[in-house]
């Protein structure tokens, strides 16, 4: 019975089950419509997610409450989670409790009175806020008489917030736990004995590193700016590029005990909103201490965490985000790290740069050409050398075959560990490079070149055909755009040498329909990562060969995008001239119809 | 557990695939690569098989640092003439034969790459068919190598091919056999195209011809007064009067009957041969000018168009249509007449047309008579009047070759006059001088 029982395990094991249904996320198509309410009605029906936005990107100065429903609060109410006390003793004890105030030296409140009958305080965190703004506009105001003209008995802060405080934003909050929250991102906040809510101005004033080049993505031609560590400086970043009033940035929380920010950014009217209501689901969801920013946060929120190549696309660039979010997708940027993730992508996306649309069409396929064939290399190269040399001589042109059997005549080891040996020492030079004091940087190329590449070749340790090979694929490797779609590579690249060394060809293409049917099988927010050639949809104007930028008429198929054209037929009206020449106006005729058609 | 165990058993069967893939691993460097086989009778065996391989010796090429470290070395290693060795052994067969080289040879020899199999006459008269078995079996041999028969011994032949320009023998020997394309002296003959020959009833088997010269063809005594203008000139191996490093050559065409050798193509007739084929690519053909003759003519011929060919039947007998459009390009008339005007283009094309159907006549005339052998694939065109193989392999093409009739067309058209368009006289002395005699 038990032999039995072992048995149908075991074969349970290898034989075919129903896979168990997970939860997986498909991207519904839309009906495109010119208004954009439409988009936001399928917004709304599939929204289900918990509403956690922490503040909104504007702040709206709220009517102030009339003085007569001040009155009737006027009971003590001691501060607790739920509740903003109306007693200055209470709300300050509550503050101080929170923040764990005599030992936690940069957390600051300042007492003062107002007209000598109100007490109120400042509460911020030091080093966070900008002093002057805190002196010279909010201070200062407060603690001059003559700016409280109209005498009131009510609470004073609407009156301030109205009339006194001469910051830019402003705003009122009702909740402890916003208050928090704002004081932590580095705004003051005014309280004033009697009322139940703070007035936060905007006072962030701590050190941030300025907008630089790009340090991993450069290009030639076009932008060269990048992003930085600042949530806010790079959403002004992109917000600069797209200047439109449907560009939408919400703000939500990550990471339960470092209270991080991340922005989600896309365009109303153009993101089918159940990707953002995905991308908001996921975040918001997350539970856990500490996430740094985007490296940590694309882990956390990514669909296939064992996934070879990158599901996220990661850019330090304004402008690729920017474009990408025109395609209809959304940004995703996390305080503290100088990228931007951008979902939903598909592998070929990986393979872009921006200097492809920045460039003419002809130079920007070509390059493009030379990537995809970069990654061959930087797959391929090694494994298929190792086959060739172990199992397929055959398949060697004599003349180079000859050469090699020279170069390796004197050389005590086999193919595979010289490869194996080259292999290690090139990682080695490259993460050594990272480490390396920027000073004593230089010197690490010419121990790289001379002493891996020359001295290993005199000594008869590596053959110089394999050191070319290494050096190709090296190159192939940097070649690739996308630094993930890199270390994917070189992941991808060990399988191959191994079954390049194992079963030769076969092992290889056994190899490659190992990876791509992983591929195939991943899929990023709902995007399958080999779109749009499985499945085969709507062609790209802009997959591989780049057609000319006014050819591009439509966005990405797989996104469903509400509004899924990018311009008319013809974006080139002057190609249309008027009536006067004959053979021109035949000509827009024709394209007329077509463009009607 | 029972996770344990299945993880196990996957590992078990995973690493399975992986180790048992290696059994057939090889470094390059373990092996030899036999570029070229020589098959010649055996004494007290059936043959007597040379084998010529490169040898891996960092000479230039492999590994310049090394040479860079130790120049002087490397200078006196690189004036070798060649980076070859050659084995001879008798044995019973050519497999059997590699096998027992490797209790001499160090490393194991492969046939993967062998360029070239050189039978001796000896062998090619009584019949190749006996030695060729294994080529055509054996999965290491390339059935793209050359074959060619040679005049004296194979194993001499080997010895004397020798790479003197570059150190690369398989070089070597791959332009030294694209040169047909370039000259058409000798044909293109790959395994695959001899086999079929030898198998099938349409046409008979060419392969190289070659042989080493002696370099004692090229006269020695003074010469007379005049040196006459002989074209059409054909030679067979070891008969080109020339001297050079070089003992060894390909000349001509071996044509086989069947398994057998019937007999030779001289390299002229190599050409008609290769024109008739349609793989005659460019060369240069020298005629005797009829106008004045003793000045050569030199034209640079190739074919217009594939040769075509048709079959029919008359009273029984088959009759084979050839027609070829040949263009040309003149490179040089010496006897400086205006041949490149349109009047008298056509007189240089007929020319060069009766140049060209003599020597092809002669050519197919010689295949009938002398040969017996359908070289150009006639049988081809003949075999679609049979319904059914076993007619046609009942009617016995090569026993009705010799009676075919067959009807040749040439059409000679000049397409390019070279540089110059206009051939004029040497003026300044030539014309003067004659005037001068004419007024005397």
């Amino acid at each position: 019975m038990k032999k039995d029982s072992i048995f149908s395990r075991a074969l349970s094991l290898i034989t075919y089950k129903n896979a168990e249904k997970a939860k997986t996320f498909t991207i519904p198509e839309v009906e495109q419509s010119k208004n954009n309410a439409a988009g936001t009605a399928q917004y709304d029906n599939n929204g289900q997610t918990s509403k956690k936005s922490v503040h909104k990107n504007t702040r709206i100065i709220k009517k102030p409450i009339a003085p007569s429903e001040q009155k009737n609060n006027k009971s003590a109410i001691k501060a607790d989670e739920n509740h903003i006390s109306n007693n200055i003793a209470s709300n300050m004890a509550y503050l101080n409790n929170k923040f764990n105030y005599p030992d936690n030296k940069d957390f600051i409140i300042r007492e003062f009175i107002i007209k000598g009958k109100y007490k109120a305080f400042l509460v911020y965190i030091d080093g966070m806020v900008d002093r002057m703004t805190i002196n010279n506009f909010i201070l200062r105001p407060l603690l001059k008489d003559e700016n409280f003209v109209n005498e009131n008995e009510v609470c004073e802060l609407d009156y301030i917030l109205a009339n006194v405080i001469e910051t830019n934003q402003a705003v009122k909050v009702t909740k402890p736990d916003e208050v928090i929250e704002e004081i932590l991102i580095g705004d003051t906040g005014l309280y004033v004995d009697g009322c139940d809510y703070y007035i936060f101005s905007e006072t962030k004033g701590y050190d941030k590193r300025n907008v630089d080049k790009p340090l991993i993505e450069g290009v030639v031609k076009g932008s060269q700016e990048a992003f930085n560590e600042n949530l806010k400086t790079n959403t002004t970043l992109i917000r600069k590029i797209i200047k439109n009033n449907d560009l939408m940035t919400e703000f939500l929380k990550i990471g339960e005990k470092n209270n991080n920010l991340c922005a989600i950014m896309y365009v109303k009217g153009i993101v089918n909103p159940a990707i953002v209501e995905e991308v908001k689901r996921r975040i918001s969801s997350l539970k856990t201490d500490y996430i740094s920013g985007s490296g940590m946060l694309e882990q956390f929120i990514e669909e296939n965490s064992w996934s070879i190549v990158p599901t996220i696309l990661s850019t330090e660039r304004p402008d690729r985000t920017a474009s990408h979010i025109l395609d209809g997708k959304v940004a995703i940027i996390a305080e503290g790290t100088p990228f931007a993730l951008i979902v939903p992508i598909t592998l070929f996306s990986l393979f872009h740069s921006p200097e492809d649309t920045s460039m003419r069409w002809q130079y920007g396929t070509l390059m493009r050409f030379i990537r995809i064939g970069a990654f061959f290399f930087a797959t391929l190269l090694p494994g298929l050398y190792v086959a060739l040399t172990n199992f397929h001589r055959e398949m060697i042109p004599t003349d180079l075959l000859i050469a090699i059997a020279k170069a390796q005549e004197n050389i005590p080891f086999p193919t595979i560990l010289q490869v194996i040996f080259m292999e290690f020492a090139f990682e080695l030079i490259r993460e050594a490079g990272i480490r390396i004091p920027g000073i004593i940087g230089n010197t690490i190329g010419i121990i790289g070149a001379l002493i891996l590449g020359q001295a290993a070749v005199q000594a008869n340790l590596v053959s110089p055909v394999l050191i070319i090979i290494i050096a190709i694929t090296g190159l192939g490797n940097f070649a690739i755009p996308d630094f993930s779609l890199a270390f994917g590579a070189r992941i991808i690249r060990l399988f191959f040498i191994t079954m390049g060394c194992f079963i030769g060809f076969y092992g290889i293409s056994l190899g490659l329909v190992v990876i791509t049917a992983l591929i195939a099988n991943t899929k990023s927010f709902g995007v399958n990562m080999l779109e749009p050639l499985a499945p085969w949809i709507k062609k790209s104007q802009d997959l591989i060969i780049r057609k000319p930028v006014w050819k591009q008429e439509r966005r990405p198929d797989y996104l469903n995008a509400v509004d899924k054209t990018m311009q008319p037929l013809i974006s080139r009206k002057w190609t249309i001239t008027d009536a006067q020449n004959p053979i021109q106006d035949k000509i827009s005729s024709k394209r007329r119809d077509k463009d009607e058609q | 557990m029972l996770r344990k165990i299945s993880l196990f058993i996957s590992a078990v069967l995973v690493l399975n695939i992986l180790l048992t893939g290696c059994y057939d691993s090889m470094e390059i460097d373990s092996e030899v690569y036999a570029l070229v086989l020589g098959i010649d009778k055996g004494v007290n065996n059936k043959i007597i098989l040379s084998i010529q391989y490169s040898t891996y010796k960092s000479s230039g090429g492999g590994s310049s640092e090394e040479s860079g470290k130790n120049g002087e070395d490397s200078q006196s290693s690189s004036n070798k003439i060649s980076d070859t060795n050659i084995q001879t052994i008798e044995a019973p067969s050519i497999l059997e034969g590699i096998d027992m080289l490797g209790m001499a040879v160090s490393r194991r020899i492969s046939l993967m790459h062998t360029k070239m199999i050189v039978f001796s006459e000896e062998i090619a008269k009584e019949g190749v068919g006996n030695y060729i078995a294994p080529i055509v079996r054996y999965r290491e041999t390339r059935k793209t190598m050359h074959v060619a028969i040679v005049k004296g011994k194979a194993e001499e032949f080997i010895n004397e091919n020798k790479t003197n320009i570059g150190d690369s023998l398989a070089k070597a020997i791959e332009l030294l056999t694209t040169q047909s394309k370039n000259t058409g002296f000798f044909p293109e003959a790959r395994f695959t195209s001899f086999y079929r020959g030898i198998m099938s009833s349409y046409e008979s088997a060419v392969a190289i011809h070659g042989g080493i010269n002696n370099f004692d063809k090229l006269p020695k005594g003074n010469h007379s007064s005049t040196s006459p203008l002989i074209v059409d000139t054909g030679f067979l191996p070891d008969e080109l009067p020339r001297k050079g490093v070089t003992k060894r050559e390909f000349v001509g065409t071996a044509v086989f009957r069947g398994d057998k050798l019937a007999g030779a193509l001289n390299s002229n007739e190599t050409r008609y041969y290769l024109l008739l084929l349609g793989k005659y690519k460019r060369g240069i053909i020298t005629i005797d000018d009829r106008e004045k003759p003793g000045n050569e003519i030199a034209v640079d011929i190739r074919l217009g168009r594939h040769p075509m060919i048709k079959c029919r039947f008359e009273n029984g007998n088959p009759v084979i249509d050839v027609n070829l459009k040949i263009e040309s390009e003149i490179e040089s008339i010496n006897s400086r007449i205006n041949y490149e005007s349109i009047d008298n283009l056509d007189s240089l094309d007929s020319q060069i047309k009766d140049y060209l159907q003599s020597g092809l006549n002669k050519l197919i005339e010689k295949t009938q008579k002398e040969l017996k052998a359908d070289i150009f694939g006639f049988g081809h065109k003949v075999a679609g009047y049979f319904p059914t193989i076993q007619e046609w392999e009942q009617y016995n093409w090569p026993s009705h070759y010799p009676y075919a009739k067959v009807n040749l067309t040439v059409d000679v058209s000049i397409r390019r006059t070279g540089l110059l368009i206009y051939s004029s006289p040497f003026k300044a002395w030539e014309d003067k001088t004659e005037e001068k005699e004419g007024k005397k």
